[in-house]
């Protein structure tokens, strides 16, 4: 009687252990794509905010046209990354930002350069909305990349390993800045000089 | 080297420590009576003060198979008493808004319109809710010329985050996102929650204290000769009990205090991991430090929502912790920032 009790109370309590590991894993896969998601409705929102930068600055910038045309081409080779994006291809999607946001450094180091520009019309405004931007992106990424790791390390750890093939729990791939981000930096400087 | 993760834990093990001994005090406060008052009745032949009718002495090595064993249920009557004033004082509290709060400190929302800086504030906040996963709260500002925010609210969907025009004023956007970061930490590691329980246990323990003090309940002990065991083990339980209900209203409030201290800590460590820029913070606080005037709109009793205490006392003061204080001093705060600080630059240096 005894021992059937104790029993009883471990499968109780191994079976616990168990729902509750495939409960986590599921939960933090949610997370997982939910904060991905959310980077994708940052990278769109950059990209809707561009067109309003380029016609407020238009006027004043005939000087820096290289520099508009250069914004303009990487924001739509970050659109079209961004429209078949899933976390398998955050590489492309990465690179194809990491363009765009170098081009748009470069943008508001000229807007800098010229006081004037600062002051007339909205670009002040403008200029806080794109700094925004640029840290809303930067976060996203953050957190998804925070909830990734935590999602992929908890795959491997005990009891949740167990449970892993049963929830369908792959790791996710974090959204780095890769190499080939980096290097295309560059490229697109020299293409304007 | 700590990480601000590693930070997180040990804060968080540290708060549910001091919590569960709160809980267990009160708990001891509760049942302290109840003991007192079982082991006194068991000893006489009598019917207890409290409807407790134990005919038989109680001692448990008797393996007592006798029907009148049944009699003697231990009825924590008084424990129940406690824990239904406990309920009844968290629900009244909870169901007071947070639009109180906000109205007593002439709050108004935030407008993208009206100046640069409220529309750098609004987007910070913004940006400070995507790092932490959080819903965007509502942004009032507060009509105070002393630099400091707080964070109000209970649940999901009625978050408020207030800043006063001179934070706006006196700090730069870095600075401005780790205050914000610091305030959407509390609501996220939902130390409003948190902080709002432990008053209505302070307040519990206080009525309690004040009802012992006022009835005639200290009277008990005096009745009555010592001569069984049972009365002796009451009479000790009750002594202690009563040393503990008096010292329950300052024992409590320092428990408190202390987990509000510890809260701030966590709200540091959590900015930390959001911005990835402590130092940022660290600034803010010295700046806020600087400004020693004590923020004159906001009231005492919501001093541990701040990202720094608004009352003068507090601000300027370069001592260690003191056993009263909502906050840990500044130059802690700063230091274990920079020490975050300092661990994120030699990672970074590596990788």
């Amino acid at each position: 009687m005894m021992v059937g009790i104790v029993f009883l109370v471990i499968v109780v309590a191994i079976l616990f252990l168990l729902v509750s590991a495939y409960n986590r894993l599921i939960s933090l896969k949610g997370q997982t794509d939910n904060a991905w998601k959310q980077i994708d409705v940052q990278l769109k929102r950059r990209h809707d905010l561009i067109p309003n930068l380029i016609n407020a600055a238009k006027g004043a910038m005939q000087f820096e046209r290289e520099t508009l045309e250069a914004v303009v081409a990487a924001r739509n080779s970050a659109v079209n990354a961004c429209a078949s994006a899933t976390p398998a291809t955050a590489g492309q999607v990465a690179a194809a930002e990491g363009v765009l946001s170098a081009a748009l450094t470069r943008f508001m180091a000229v807007v800098e350069a010229y006081p004037d520009l600062k002051a007339t019309g909205n670009i002040g405004q403008l200029q806080e909305e794109l700094a925004s931007t640029e840290n809303k992106v930067a976060f996203a990424r953050q957190a998804y990349n925070d909830t990734a790791t935590i999602y992929n390390v908890t795959q491997r750890q005990f009891p949740t390993v167990l449970m892993a093939g049963m929830a369908g729990a792959a790791p996710a791939q974090l959204w780095e800045i890769t190499d080939e981000a980096d290097r295309a930096v560059p490229v697109v400087d020299l293409s304007m000089k | 080297m700590a990480t601000f993760f590693d930070l997180q834990e040990k804060n968080r093990k540290k708060t549910r420590l001091i919590v569960v001994c709160f809980v267990l005090f009160l708990i001891w406060l509760g049942l302290g009576l109840d003991l007192a008052l079982y082991y006194w009745s068991g000893g006489n032949v009598r019917t207890g003060s409290y409807g407790y009718r134990y005919r038989h002495h109680y001692t448990s090595s008797a393996p007592s198979t006798s029907p009148v064993k049944k009699e003697k249920h231990f009825r924590p009557i008084f424990t129940l008493i406690v824990g239904m004033a406990g309920v009844g004082l968290a629900w009244w509290s909870m169901s007071n808004a947070a639009g109180t709060v906000l109205g007593a400190m002439l709050a108004r929302p935030a407008d993208r319109n009206r100046s640069p800086g409220e529309q750098t504030l609004l987007n910070v906040v913004e940006e400070m809710c995507i790092a932490s996963s959080m819903t965007m709260p509502k942004v009032w500002i507060i009509p105070d010329p002393d630099p400091n925010a707080l964070a109000v609210g209970l649940k999901e969907g009625d978050y408020h985050i207030a800043v006063t025009e001179g934070l706006l004023r006196v700090l730069n956007r870095d600075e401005i996102q780790g205050v914000v970061a610091h305030e959407i930490a509390h609501l996220k590691n939902q130390d409003t929650r948190l902080m709002t329980a432990l008053a209505v246990l302070v307040g519990l323990a206080a009525l309690i204290s004040e009802f012992v003090g006022r009835s005639r309940l200290l009277g008990i002990g005096s009745s009555g000769g010592g001569e069984s065991d049972d009365r002796k083990i009451g009479g000790i339980i009750f002594a202690l009990w009563l040393v503990s209900v008096i010292l329950a209203p300052f024992v409590t409030q320092l428990m408190a205090l202390m987990v509000s201290r510890e809260r701030e800590y966590l709200a540091d460590a959590s900015a930390a991991q959001f911005t990835r820029n402590p130092e940022a913070l660290a600034q803010a606080l010295e700046k806020i430090a600087a400004a020693v005037s004590p923020t004159a709109l906001v009231k005492p009793a919501s001093a541990h929502l701040c990202i720094a205490s608004p009352t003068a006392a507090d601000v300027g003061s370069d001592a260690g912790t003191s056993w009263f204080a909502t906050h840990p001093p500044m130059r802690m705060r700063i230091h274990r920032l920079m020490t975050i600080g300092r661990t994120l630059q030699e990672r970074e240096a590596r990788v």
